[in-house]
C-alpha cells in the first residue's frame, strides 16, 4: 500500500516548517509534497512544469491549501481543481489565517472540504493539525482515483 | 274723434240724423212767419252742429239731407232746397270747425270762456252763413223778394243762433254724459226744481202770466230757477232747463202770452230768442263756472288729503317766515302741533348757528329759484336736532307775485346715519385696502376691474385709470396670460375661489411671480357682485424654491461622487483589512511557533529566567492576535451594510449570557434580562454591541465572588434606553469621556485584561443605528451602560442611502 501523500500549498517558510512540525509532532508520517505557490501546485497536480511525468494515478490524500499565494492565488487553484474531473473530487482543506468572511464563503462556494483558522497560539495549531490529519487521513474514505482513458 | 265705424252704421246713422232733422225742421218751419222757409225757432242748426262735434265732420250727408227734404217740401226749387240744404251743412261745419279749433270742442261748455267762444263763434258767426246761403237761394230763387232780404235774414239768422245756443248744448251734454246718478234727495231736489220751472215759466210765458201778472216783463223770474239749477247740479241739467224753458216760452209766446208777447209772432219769437240766447248763456257760463268751482274743490281736497297724508313735513309760510299751513307729517317730524305753528314764525325750527341759511333761502326765493333737496339741520320741539331734506319753491298769487314759501321737509337723519356708516366702513375698507401690504383689487360681475388698492399702483407703477376694466392685464407676462385668463374665467363661471400663479410687471419692468387668490363676492340679497383678490408676491419663495432644487441636485451629484468616494476607500479598508488578517498574524505565529519550539526543543539549554522570556514573548504574541482580531471587528463594524429589522434583544442577551457562562462554569453570576425587549436594528451589529457590553460587565465582576448583570429597557425622553448594568469594579466618572475612545482603558491589563477596542466598536454600532451611548458608574458601585436607538427608521433612510 502507497503511503497516502500530503498536498502542502504555502508561500510562507516559517508556516511550512510550523506545519511539518505539528505534523511530526502528531505523528503524522505521511509523504508531504510542499508546493510553495498556486502554479506549482497546479503543476504537481496535473503533472505539468517541474512535475511533468508524474503518475498521475497517486494524487494526494489531502490537500492543505493556503489562500494568499503568489501567482496563483488559492481561490483560484481551488476552483481549477473542482473544474478537472481528475481532481473534482480530491479532499482540500483551506489552511489560512484570514477570517475573512468573504473567503469563508468563497472557499465554500468553490466546494472547499474544509475551513480551518490557522491560530497564532502554536499549542492550539498542533491540537488542530492532529486532528485534522486524524479525520482526513484517518477517518475519512476518500474518494477513488477516477480511472482516466 | 269716433273711431272708425262701419259704412252700415254710418249710414244708418245719416239716414237717421236726416230724419230727426226733418222732423225738428218741419215743427220749427211750422213757426215760420216772414217766409215758410225762414223761423226763429229753428232747433235744426243745434242738431246739425251736435251732430258734427259729437259724431264728426262726415255725418255731413244726414244734414244735407234732412236739411234738403225739409225745403223741398216747403217752398222753393229743388236748387232753392239744395242751396238752403248747402248753407245749413256748411254752417254747422264751420260752426264744428271753429269750436273744435278754438273753444275745446265737445267740452266747450265745461268753462265760461270756452262758452262764451263757443257763443260768439258757432251762435253768431257760424250762423251767418246759412242764412247768407239761405235768404239768397230763396231770393234767387224769386220765392222771397230781395227787398225783404235784411228782415228774413235776421230772422233766419236769429232762428239758427238760438238753436245753436239752446239745442246744441243739451245734444252734446247729454250725449257725452246721459246717466243720472243722483241720490234721492238729488231726485226730490230735481222734482221740485221741474215743478218751480214749470210754474214759473207758466206763470211768465203761459196762460197763467195774463191772469197773474198781466203781461208785465217779468222774464227776470227765470234767472234765479237757471241759477238755481246751475247751483246744484251740472251744465247738462242746466242746458235741459233751458231748453224747457225755452220751449215753454216759445209755446206761450206763440199763443200771445208772457212778457214778449208782441205785435206779430215773429216780432215776438225774435225778442224771445234773443232773450232766450242770451239767458241760455248766463246760464251755462254759470254753471261752468259752478262746476270748475266743484272742480276745483275736489281737486283741493284731494291736495289736502295728499298733503295729510305725507310723511314729509309739508309746510306753507309767508315771505316773512309765518307759518301758513304745517301737515301731519310736519308735527310728527318737528313735535310741534298745527296750533303751536299756524301764524307763528318758522325759524324755531332752525338751530341758533343756520339763522343766516334761511335768509339766503329767502333771497334765492325771491329771485324765483327753486330749492332742491337741499340737506340742512333742524330743530325738534324736543331740542334734538335732525338732518332734513328741504325742497322749498315759491307760491304765487294770481297775478304771479310771490307771496310765500312751500317748503317739504323729509327727515333724513335715519338716511344720514346709515350714509355715514357706509361712508366709515367705505373709508375702513379703503384704508385698509390700501395700507395692507398685498396687492388687493375687485372686479364686477362681468370681471372687468373695478377697483386696485395703493400698494398695486405703487408695485405696477401705474394710475388706477390704466388698472381699471382690463387695463390690469396689461401687467401679466404675456406667457402667463392664456393660462391665467383661463382660470380666471372658468372659476368666474363656476363663482368659485381661484389660486393662480403669474409674472406681474412692476414699475421697473422687472416681472414678479405673484400668488392671485380670488374670492366671489355678493351683495346683501346674495346676487353675484364680482370678486375681491390679492396678489401676494412670492418671487422670494419662487427664487429659494429654486435654489432648493438647484442646491439637491448639487447635494445629489454630491452624494453620488462622495458614495464612489466611500465605495472605493470601502474597498481599500477591505483589502487593508484583508492583509492584515492574513499578514499581520503570519509572523505571530511564527514567533509564537518557534518560541515553543525552542521551549519544547531546547528546554535542556534555556535555564529558568530563559524560559520565563520566552514565555513573556509568548503571552505579547497572544495579545498582538487578540488586538489585531479586535481591530478587525472594530473595523468590520464600521464597514458592513446594515440591514433593519426587528431584534429581540432579550433573545439575544440570553444567547450571550450562555456564551458567557460557559466560559468561566464556576462563577457565580446571576442575569437578570428583562423580558421582551425588542428593537429596531441590523441584529449582527446588535449582537457585536451586546457581546461587548455584557462581555466587559462578565470581565469587570469577574473579581467578586458572587454578581449580578442586568440587562432592560429604560425610558429616555420617550426614547427607550437599553441598559447593561453590573455590580463591578465601576469606574471614575471623571474619565467617562475617554470611555468610548479606541485603545482607551480605565483599567491595567494586570487588574482586567482587554484590548480598549470593545466599546470603541459598541459606540460605533450605535452610531450607525442613530443613536447615542453613555455610561454611569462609580468606583467600586459597579456601572450601567445605556444605549439608544433613536433617530427613527425615517432619518435612516435620509441618511443611510449612502
Amino acid at each position: 500500500m502507497t503511503m497516502k501523500i500530503i498536498l502542502l500549498v504555502e508561500d510562507n517558510p516559517d508556516d511550512e516548517a510550523l506545519t511539518l512540525r505539528a505534523l511530526k509532532q502528531n505523528k503524522i508520517l505521511n509523504e508531504v509534497i510542499v508546493a510553495r505557490d498556486g502554479a506549482e501546485a497546479l503543476d504537481y497536480l496535473f503533472a505539468t512544469g517541474a512535475y511533468a511525468g508524474r503518475d498521475l494515478t497517486a494524487m494526494p490524500q489531502l490537500i492543505l491549501l493556503d489562500l494568499k499565494l503568489p501567482k496563483i492565488d488559492g481561490l483560484e487553484v481551488l476552483q481549477c481543481l473542482r473544474a478537472d474531473p481528475r481532481t473534482k473530487l480530491l479532499p482540500v482543506v483551506i489552511l489560512t489565517s484570514s477570517r475573512e468572511d468573504r473567503d469563508l464563503v468563497e472557499s465554500y462556494r468553490h466546494c472547499a472540504n474544509s475551513y480551518i483558522l490557522k491560530p497564532v497560539d502554536f499549542a492550539q495549531f498542533i491540537e488542530a493539525v492532529r486532528q485534522l490529519g486524524l479525520y482526513w487521513l484517518v477517518l475519512n474514505e476518500p474518494a477513488p482515483v477516477p480511472r482516466l482513458a | 274723434m269716433r273711431t272708425k265705424l262701419n259704412s252700415l252704421p254710418i249710414a244708418c246713422g245719416i239716414v237717421v240724423l236726416a230724419g230727426v232733422y226733418f222732423i225738428a225742421g218741419k215743427l220749427g218751419l211750422a213757426l215760420a212767419f216772414v217766409h215758410p222757409s225762414a223761423t226763429v225757432v229753428w232747433p235744426c242748426s243745434g242738431i246739425a252742429l251736435a251732430a258734427f262735434l259729437v259724431l264728426g265732420y262726415r255725418v255731413w250727408p244726414g244734414i244735407f239731407l234732412g236739411a234738403f227734404l225739409v225745403n223741398i217740401t216747403t217752398a222753393g226749387s229743388v236748387g232753392t232746397s239744395i242751396g238752403i240744404a248747402m248753407g245749413n251743412t256748411l254752417e254747422g261745419l264751420v260752426g264744428a270747425y271753429l269750436v273744435n279749433r278754438v273753444a275745446n270742442g265737445r267740452h266747450a261748455f265745461e268753462r265760461p270762456q270756452d262758452i262764451l267762444k263757443f257763443a260768439v263763434l258757432a251762435g253768431m258767426v257760424s250762423t251767418t252763413v246759412s242764412a247768407t246761403f239761405g235768404v239768397t237761394s230763396l231770393s234767387l230763387g224769386g220765392y222771397a223778394i230781395w227787398s225783404d232780404y235784411g228782415s228774413i235774414w235776421l230772422t233766419w239768422w236769429l232762428g239758427d243762433a238760438a238753436g245753436d245756443l239752446v239745442v246744441a248744448p243739451l245734444l252734446v251734454l247729454w250725449s257725452a254724459n246721459p246717466r243720472l246718478r243722483w241720490n234721492r234727495e238729488q231726485v226730490l231736489e230735481a222734482t221740485l226744481l221741474l215743478l218751480f220751472l214749470l210754474f214759473i215759466s207758466q206763470a211768465v210765458f203761459g196762460e197763467l202770466s195774463s191772469t197773474l201778472v198781466n203781461s208785465y216783463p217779468i222774464a227776470y223770474f227765470c234767472v234765479p230757477i237757471l241759477v238755481w239749477t246751475a247751483f246744484r247740479f251740472s251744465q247738462r241739467e242746466t242746458a235741459t232747463a233751458i231748453f224747457v224753458l225755452s220751449g215753454i216760452a216759445t209755446w206761450g209766446t206763440l199763443l200771445g202770452f208772457g212778457p214778449f208777447a208782441g205785435e206779430t209772432p215773429n216780432e215776438s219769437l225774435l225778442f224771445l230768442q234773443t232773450f232766450m240766447g242770451s239767458t241760455a248763456l248766463m246760464a251755462m257760463a254759470f254753471s261752468a263756472v259752478v262746476s270748475e268751482r266743484k272742480r276745483a274743490e275736489e281737486t283741493n281736497a284731494r291736495l289736502a288729503a295728499i298733503v295729510e297724508s305725507s310723511n314729509d313735513a309739508i309746510i306753507g309760510k309767508t315771505l316773512d317766515g309765518l307759518v301758513t299751513s304745517w301737515n301731519k307729517g310736519a308735527e310728527r317730524i318737528f313735535g310741534y302741533s298745527l296750533e303751536e305753528m299756524i301764524g307763528k314764525p318758522g325759524s324755531v325750527l332752525i338751530p341758533a348757528d343756520r339763522h343766516n341759511e334761511e335768509k339766503e333761502i329767502i333771497e334765492r326765493l325771491k329771485r324765483d329759484k327753486r330749492i332742491e333737496h337741499h340737506e340742512t339741520v333742524r330743530r325738534r320741539k324736543d331740542g334734538k336736532e335732525i338732518d332734513v331734506s328741504l325742497t322749498i319753491s315759491p307760491i304765487r298769487d294770481i297775478e304771479g307775485r310771490i307771496i310765500g314759501a312751500s317748503k317739504i321737509a323729509r327727515d333724513i337723519t335715519e338716511r344720514k346715519r346709515v350714509e355715514a356708516a357706509l361712508r366709515e366702513s367705505e373709508t375702513r375698507f379703503r384704508v385698509m385696502a390700501d395700507t395692507a401690504p398685498v396687492l388687493i383689487w375687485m372686479s364686477g360681475p362681468d370681471a372687468s376691474c373695478t377697483f386696485v388698492n395703493k400698494s398695486w399702483l405703487k408695485f405696477t407703477g401705474r394710475t388706477l385709470e390704466h388698472e381699471l376694466g382690463n387695463g390690469w392685464f396689461e401687467n401679466v407676462h404675456p406667457e402667463d396670460r392664456q393660462r391665467c385668463l383661463e382660470i380666471h374665467r372658468s372659476a368666474i363661471d363656476a363663482r368659485k375661489e381661484f389660486k393662480t400663479e403669474y409674472r406681474l410687471r412692476r414699475a421697473d419692468g422687472e416681472y414678479l411671480w405673484v400668488l392671485d387668490n380670488g374670492l366671489p363676492r355678493y351683495e346683501s340679497e346674495g346676487t353675484f357682485a364680482g370678486y375681491i383678490g390679492s396678489c401676494m408676491d412670492i418671487s422670494e419663495d419662487k427664487r429659494v424654491a429654486d435654489e432648493i432644487r438647484r442646491l439637491n441636485v448639487e447635494l445629489e451629484q454630491r452624494v453620488f461622487e462622495r458614495t464612489a468616494q466611500l465605495e472605493a476607500s470601502n474597498k481599500e479598508l477591505e483589502s487593508f483589512s484583508y492583509s492584515v488578517s492574513h499578514d499581520l498574524r503570519a509572523p505571530l505565529r511564527s514567533i509564537d511557533g518557534f518560541s515553543l519550539a525552542l521551549l519544547e526543543d531546547c528546554a535542556d539549554k534555556l535555564d529558568a529566567q530563559g524560559k520565563d522570556y520566552l514565555q513573556r514573548v509568548r503571552d505579547a504574541t497572544q495579545r498582538m492576535a487578540r488586538l489585531i482580531d479586535d481591530l478587525l471587528n472594530l473595523a468590520r463594524v464600521t464597514r458592513e451594510g446594515m440591514r433593519r429589522e426587528r431584534v429581540n434583544l432579550s433573545a439575544l442577551a440570553r444567547s450571550i449570557a450562555t456564551d458567557l457562562k460557559k466560559t468561566q462554569p464556576d462563577r457565580k453570576v446571576a442575569f437578570a434580562i428583562a423580558d421582551g425587549v425588542v428593537a429596531n436594528g441590523d441584529a449582527h451589529l446588535l449582537r457585536v454591541a451586546l457581546e461587548n457590553l455584557l462581555g466587559n460587565a462578565w470581565k469587570f465582576t469577574s473579581k467578586r465572588p458572587k454578581t449580578r448583570i442586568e440587562f432592560g429597557v429604560a425610558k429616555q425622553n420617550d426614547t427607550p434606553a437599553y441598559f447593561v448594568r453590573d455590580d463591578g469594579a465601576g469606574f471614575d466618572m471623571v474619565y467617562a469621556g475617554k470611555l468610548f475612545g479606541p485603545f482607551q482603558r480605565l483599567h491595567s491589563p494586570q487588574e482586567f485584561e482587554g484590548t480598549g477596542i470593545g466599546l470603541a466598536t459598541v459606540k460605533r454600532v450605535i452610531r450607525r443605528h442613530g443613536g447615542r451611548v453613555w455610561a454611569e458608574s462609580a468606583v467600586g458601585q459597579g456601572a450601567t451602560f445605556y444605549f439608544t436607538l433613536q433617530p427613527s427608521e425615517e432619518s435612516w433612510q435620509i441618511g443611510g442611502t449612502a
